[in-house]
């Protein structure tokens, strides 16, 4: 028995992984760039425009994830070996 | 603040207690089966499950201990936030549907479909067991101090009492019962929350702006909270965090379990995405409002804090007085009771799963097997709540005062070293034999728990040596490649026998 890989599972967590994943790699590389304001004068940061979206990515990928689910339930196919 | 409860918080307290109970014995006509008892008969909706799992998961250190982190380190504790979302896509790319699909009751089941059972179920409900006997004694721990503090019941009394509810709802309701109450709390929380976050967005003319920068000229750390650095991780534990949250979050039992309660596959992945959007909403508020609105609304307000600008019962509390500080005696024992209503969801959730790795994968697959009758498996399984239920009261109690800062990172650690391995690489690795899992699955929960105790956490905080052995506090970015790399290498020299399926 194995599953079948879901490719649209695969593509959307891999997407999800890296923008995450570059995000957090950019705190130990590029602290200063992090911490610019958004605008001038802006106690906003790019920090925290990022962190927005490191929120809503998983989010948005989950609900692109699931919109080729068939209606019936039956959307693995396990194959026995 | 007088830290005294008010009538509003012990009104509202109470009210929670009847309220579940209420569902309890509503679901007790409806769990006569083991599948209800279990998995609340698979006939749970997507949005109910949605928020089911969300209230499974969103803990009282979610809620109160994310405003306290962000309060004490800033901006850092948004890793908090975005890794254990990213677990959830990693669940719902690899795991949802063919779990819903291979899997009857627990996720041993669907690891234990092609690969010799017996074997499997003790790796997996071992594994499975570890990481919900220690969440919940955790739980426990956080439960006794909170409830004290909030509505002035002893330490011993409140573990015994939230200990005697929650046997009560799984052993009377089972799924059923836990679903319902992880649903009413997951409402709660959300409310409460956004309440929180309107309230004090008003504050600031609802400028995210102004709070921030009001949140940057009275904290310790200045504008120095809202940069990345407040923690103080270093890049390999951070990542090393990270690996624990996202391979752990998929690999938790008690969340697992909570796909056998929908009908079909697509109704399972169908409710982690609306999970995955609640979650996401309250992470938000959490870390990204009320964090910042905490700093900038009592950090310097001599009402609600000491001269070092914490408040009266450390950070977890910082929730609570800003409630107070926000709206008052009622607005406090609203959050008071949504907190006291998370405790008791979370700790339903994690006794089934661990009363259901006893009685389902120990009793009826590897001792009873063809011996076991249907009502026998649910005796088994209400008195394995019972056990569990006096367990996390008898550690609750023992470990009373004791830092278990540890026993998260041990979970999470255990969750992505020795479940999560099994449970992907039985599902999509055609050549892992059942020596491989069980080799794999065995050095993750070896490693898991022997790298954390020769940590930082246990090492010299507990145990008083002055320099760790292992200098990570979290060792999933050790322990998990750890596990795959010996999953992989002993299925390549072993050979697995040839078998029928077994049904789950």
């Amino acid at each position: 028995m194995n599953v079948k890989l879901d490719k649209r599972g695969a593509v959307g967590t891999a997407i999800a992984v890296a923008l995450v994943s570059a995000y957090q790699a950019l705190y130990f590389l590029a602290p200063d760039f992090l911490a610019t304001p958004l605008w001038g004068g802006s106690y906003l940061t790019v920090a925290f425009l990022l962190g927005t979206l490191s929120v809503a990515i998983p989010v948005v990928v989950g609900w692109w994830m699931i919109q080729g689910d068939k209606a019936d339930g039956e959307i693995f196919d396990v194959t026995h070996r | 603040m007088n830290s005294s409860p008010s009538a509003v918080a012990i009104s509202l307290f109470l009210a929670v207690i009847a309220v579940t109970l209420a569902i309890t014995y509503w679901a007790q006509k409806r769990s006569r089966t083991t599948s209800e008892l279990y998995a609340a008969g698979g006939k749970i909706k997507a949005w109910q499950n949605g928020w089911a799992i969300a209230g499974d998961l969103l803990s009282a250190s979610t809620f109160l201990g994310g405003i306290g982190m962000v309060y004490m380190a800033g901006y850092d504790a948004v890793v908090y936030a975005f890794a254990p979302l990213l677990g959830f896509v990693v669940m719902l790319g690899f795991i949802a549907g063919p779990m819903r699909k291979l899997g009857r009751f627990t996720f041993v089941d669907a690891a234990a479909t092609r690969l010799s059972p017996t074997p499997i179920r003790l790796i997996g409900a071992l594994s499975g067991l570890a990481v919900s006997l220690m969440y919940l004694i955790g739980q426990m721990l956080g439960v006794g101090g909170l409830i004290e503090i909030l509505f002035g019941i002893p330490y011993e009394a409140a573990v015994v009492l939230v200990g005697m509810l929650m046997v009560i709802y799984v052993t009377f309701g089972g799924m059923l019962a836990t679903t319902w109450v992880q649903l009413t709390k997951a409402v709660l929380l959300v409310f409460g929350t956004s309440l929180l976050a309107v309230l004090a967005l008003a504050q600031t003319n609802f400028s995210i702006d102004e709070l921030y920068e009001r949140a940057a000229a009275v904290h310790k750390l200045g504008a120095g909270l809202l940069q990345p650095g407040g923690m103080g991780l270093s890049a390999i534990d951070s990542a090393s965090l990270s690996i624990a949250l996202i391979l752990g979050m998929p690999g938790m039992p008690h969340l697992l379990m909570r796909f056998f309660t929908v009908p079909d596959a697509t109704t399972a992945r169908r409710s982690l995405a609306i999970c995955i959007t609640i979650v996401g909403v309250v992470y938000y508020i959490v870390y990204f409002i009320l964090g910042a609105a905490g700093v900038a609304l009592l950090a310097a307000n001599p009402a609600y804090t000491d001269g070092s600008g914490m408040v009266p019962g450390g950070s977890n509390m910082v929730a609570l007085h800003l409630a107070h500080f926000l709206g008052g005696d009622v607005l406090f024992g609203l959050i008071a009771a949504v907190a006291f209503a998370t405790i008791l969801a979370v700790v339903a959730g994690l006794t089934v799963a661990a009363a259901g790795s006893i009685s389902h994968d120990l009793y009826a697959k590897v001792i009873a097997k063809e011996n076991r009758s249907e009502q026998t498996e649910k005796f088994v399984f209400r008195v394995s709540t019972v056990v569990i239920g006096l367990l996390g009261v008898a550690l609750g109690i023992a470990f009373k005062g004791q830092n278990i800062l540890f026993v998260t990172g041990l979970v999470f650690s255990i969750g992505a070293s020795a479940c999560f391995p099994i449970l992907i690489m039985a599902m999509y690795w055609s050549r892992l034999t059942t020596a491989g899992a069980v080799a794999g699955g065995a050095t993750g929960l070896a490693l898991s728990i022997g790298l954390i105790v020769l940590g930082p956490s246990v090492w010299v905080q507990i145990l008083g040596n002055a320099t760790p052995i292992m200098p990570l506090s979290q060792p999933a970015i050790i322990s998990a490649p750890a596990a795959f790399i010996v999953m992989i290498l002993v299925s390549l020299v072993t050979r697995e026998a040839e078998r029928a399926i077994a049904p789950a």
